[in-house]
Parts: C-alpha cells; structure tokens; sequence
C-alpha cells in the first residue's frame, strides 16, 4: 500500500504540480472578489472539481502506462490498489476544501460574507467534491478509463436528464414540495448522503475491480 | 515443493482457450515457457500471477493457491511483464523508491548494481527510455529483492544479443541458489535452450509438450529422407515433418527409427516449428 502511495504521490508531482499555484490563484481570487458571487463561487468550485477528479486522473495515467497491472504483481492487494485512490482524492479534496472553507471563515468574520452563505458554499463544495469522485471512480474500476469514462458520463447525463424531468414545469423553488426541515437537519442530510455514496462507490469499486480481468 | 504447479487450468476468451494446462515447476528450476504469438503464453502468467481468473482448474505458486489475496507469495516472487508497466513519468531512483516500499527483502545496493551494470541511464524518464532499457529496468527491479521464483514474460525482447547474453548469465546466476526458480516465455528459443531445465511448447491454448530439456534432446533428432524412406519408418516414429520438393526433414523419436538411419541432433527451435507444424497439419 506504501509503494502504491509512493506511486501515486510522484505522479501528482509530475502531472499536478501546477494545481497548488492555481488552488493560490483560486482563494485570492476569491478572497479580493467575495461581493460578486460569480468569480467568489466559480474559483472555489473549479478547484474542487478539480482535485476531486485527481484520482480518475491518475486512474487514466495508471492504465496508460500499465501501472495498474505491474502494480498487481507487487505485494499488495486490488483492495489496496482500490482504496489508495479513493484516499488520495479524499486527501486532495480535503487539501483544497478546508483552506477554502477557512477563507470563507475569514471573510465571514470580516463582514464580507453572510454565515449562511458561507455554510451553503462550503456545503455545497462538499457535495460536489464528494459526488463527482463516486459517480466516476467505481465505472473507471469496473471498465477501464476509457470506457469507464464514457459510462460516467452517461450516468451524469441520466441524472440530469431525470431532475430536469421531475422538475419540468417548475419556474419557482415554491413550486417543489419540500419537506420542511430545519437548516441543521438540512446541512446534516447534505453532508451524509454525499459520504454515504463515496463510501458506497469505494465498496463497489473494490468488488468490481477484484472480478475484473487484468 | 514445486515453485508453480497447475491442474487443468483454463481460461475462455472470444476466440482463444487456454485448455487444461497442467505444467509443474519444481524449485531450483527453470522452464521456458515457448510457443507462437496468442499461444497462451501470457496468458498462463496472467493467471499465475492472479491478474486474471480461471475458467477452470487451479494452480498455485510458492504453494499459495493463485487468488486475489498473493500478497504474501508475491513478497517472494519477481515479475518482469513484457510492457514492465512502470509509470511513464518516472526515473530509475524514483522506481527504485516504489520497490522499495513494496518489498520487505529489497537491496538497494543491489539494484544499484544492476541499473550500472546493465547500463541503464537513470536520468531519463521511464517513457523516454528504448525498449531494451525498458525491460532493463523491469529485470533489475525484478532481480534485487532476493526473490524465490522469477515470472517473466519476454523478458528479451528488444534487448540486443550482447545484452540478451549477459542478461541470460544473470538469469542462471540467479538459479545456483537451489531454492530459485525461473519461468520465462520467450521467443528468442535460442536463449531458452541456454538457459531452461524444462521447456514446454504452448501451441494454439494447448500443451504440447513438457519436457526436460536435456531428455528432449536426447529423445528427438532429426533425419533427411526422401518420402519412401519416411513411410517405411515405425508409425509414431515421426513426430513432426518439413517437405521440400527435394527431401522430407523429419523430426523423429531416436528410439523408434532404425539403428542404420542417421539422426542428427535436433534444437529445441527445429522441435519447437515441426511440433506445431505437425499439429496444424
């Protein structure tokens, strides 16, 4: 698991290390433009996105190269090879999400941002650091980054597809029947079941890549 | 205990089985692995290394049943693939590190040794590197944890024959510990017949043969006769033929043909394309 690790960190060298002078460019972007919520929002976003599709990143390297397959003759387990990645994008996720949320901390206690708005960003961050890399590492372990890639990309493409079905009609947020929870019930809910899918990919994308032939 | 034993190992893919190979390795040997393009060769390695399932049968490997769980075994296996597999954007050090990490026994020294004698530069990238480099690279680190048994797959293809010697020399080094062992596809036969104590001929997914080296030698030879003199010879003498519009060449059992038929030794290279040309006739 070390070796794999070891593996893994070289190549983030290699290939990202020009993210964390964006992830920089990102928070003082970020931090000088925090009225005009598209460039405060978009910046934070993009790097999140960003370092969460590190693993499927290094997936695709790993295929490229054949590493996948020589890394199975070493002694380590598909478990292993599994697990390393989906610690890897928790890692790269949590590098970039935590600096984030303390500049939001930072600007909140400044008067720059609202609370509310600050716990609604930063969750909203979470979810979608948390969603992007369970929809699309199991598919890259069961079928390979090529194909893997394309079947992700239809995944998210169904999802879509089916919100904008259940929501055709809607113009306003008080036309959908939400349950009325309150805010912390809320925030609970959306930090939950963006773990709970992660956890649950990395569970399938181990079962499926220790059926998969190399 | 026998370094890899298979029972009827098979594998099903669209348009190629690998059917019931049953091959026995015993410790402190070597065995060439020797067969065509999509005999199998890969194939059995891939299985024996657990990169693959079987359809059937069953194998072990430094008596641990192939499986998902070698982690063990593989602390005593070196594996050479016939792409090696490092990540493209390394070096020598950094790969060196990675061994290093995976492997309890691993000599760093020793590995030193190997990427200098071998002449391998370690300031290139692992993708800038020829093939020959390559595969350089992928021996040494094979070769520098104090592995019990060694998997390689073309482990000489692209190198060159000065190279291909030398690596062959530390091949047989490596097996004057009795406890070692070696299996090697290859389709230079030329090397196998150097180094190998076994060879088995794969051919189409099936086992041909599986011999000793040296009773293979002594079992076959080859004799030169025409198409009468051939037919006159024992049924099953003839193993194998090669016709030309002037003589038959014919590969032959040296105990089933008469004692006034001159039999010439055979290589393992000419047994290895009359086996299979016998077969596909």
């Amino acid at each position: 698991m070390k070796a794999l690790f070891l593996a893994d960190l070289y190549q983030i060298w290699i290939t990202f290390k020009f993210y964390g002078v964006f992830l920089l460019v990102a928070l003082g972007i970020t931090a000088f433009s925090s009225g005009d919520n598209n460039l405060g929002t978009f910046f934070p976003m993009y790097a999140v996105l960003m370092c969460s599709m590190m693993g499927m990143s290094l997936i695709q390297l790993d295929g490229a190269s054949h590493w996948n397959v020589c890394a199975q003759t070493l002694p380590c387990t598909r478990r292993d090879q599994v697990t390393g990645k989906y610690i890897i994008t928790m890692v790269s996720f949590a590098a970039t999400w935590i600096p984030i949320v303390l500049l939001y901390a930072v600007l909140t206690v400044l008067g720059r941002m609202t609370w509310q708005m600050m716990a609604v960003q930063s969750v909203l961050l979470l979810v979608m650091g948390l969603l992007a890399p369970a929809f699309s590492l199991a598919p890259l372990f069961r079928w390979g980054s090529a194909k893997g890639r394309v079947i992700y990309i239809a995944v998210i493409i169904l999802i879509a597809a089916g919100l904008g079905g259940m929501t055709a009609g809607v113009t306003t947020m008080d036309q959908i029947n939400l349950p009325e929870l309150s805010m912390p019930l809320l925030v609970a809910l959306a930090v939950a079941i963006p773990v709970a899918l992660f956890v649950g990919s990395w569970a399938l994308a181990v079962r499926w890549y220790e059926k998969r032939d190399l | 205990m026998n370094a890899i034993e298979t029972k009827g190992l098979t594998k099903r893919y669209q348009g190629f089985t690998l059917d019931g190979l049953d091959l026995t390795l015993p410790a402190g040997c070597i065995m060439g692995l020797v067969g065509e393009n999509g005999a199998g060769k890969s194939t059995t390695i891939r299985l024996l290394l657990g990169l693959t399932k079987p359809d059937a049968g069953s194998a072990t490997v430094l008596g641990t049943p192939i499986g998902p769980d070698m982690r063990q075994a593989k602390q005593d296996i070196g594996v050479v693939l016939d792409d090696v597999g490092f990540p493209a954007g390394l070096k020598a050090g950094q790969i060196g590190k990675i061994m290093a990490a995976a492997y309890k026994n691993w000599d760093q020294g020793l590995f030193e040794k190997y990427l200098r004698d071998l002449d391998i530069p370690t300031d290139k990238k692992f993708s800038a590197l020829s093939r020959g480099n390559r595969m350089k690279l992928g021996i040494a680190a094979a070769m520098s944890h104090d592995a019990k048994l060694l998997i390689l797959d073309e482990p000489t293809g692209g190198l060159d024959p000065v190279v291909r010697d030398e690596v062959v020399d530390i091949f047989s080094d490596f097996t004057r510990d009795p406890a070692r062992s070696i299996l090697i596809s290859s389709h230079i036969v030329s090397d196998l017949e150097k180094l190998c104590d076994y060879i088995a001929f794969l051919h189409k997914g099936k086992l041909l043969l599986c011999e000793e080296k040296d009773r293979l030698l002594e079992e076959y030879g080859l004799i030169q006769c025409t198409r009468e003199e051939l037919a006159r010879l024992a049924p099953g003498a003839v193993r194998g033929k090669r016709e030309t519009p002037y003589h038959v060449q014919a590969l032959v059992r040296r105990d089933a043909v008469p004692a006034d038929v001159e039999v010439r030794p055979v290589t393992i290279e000419e047994l290895f394309v009359l086996l299979v040309k016998e077969d596909m006739q």
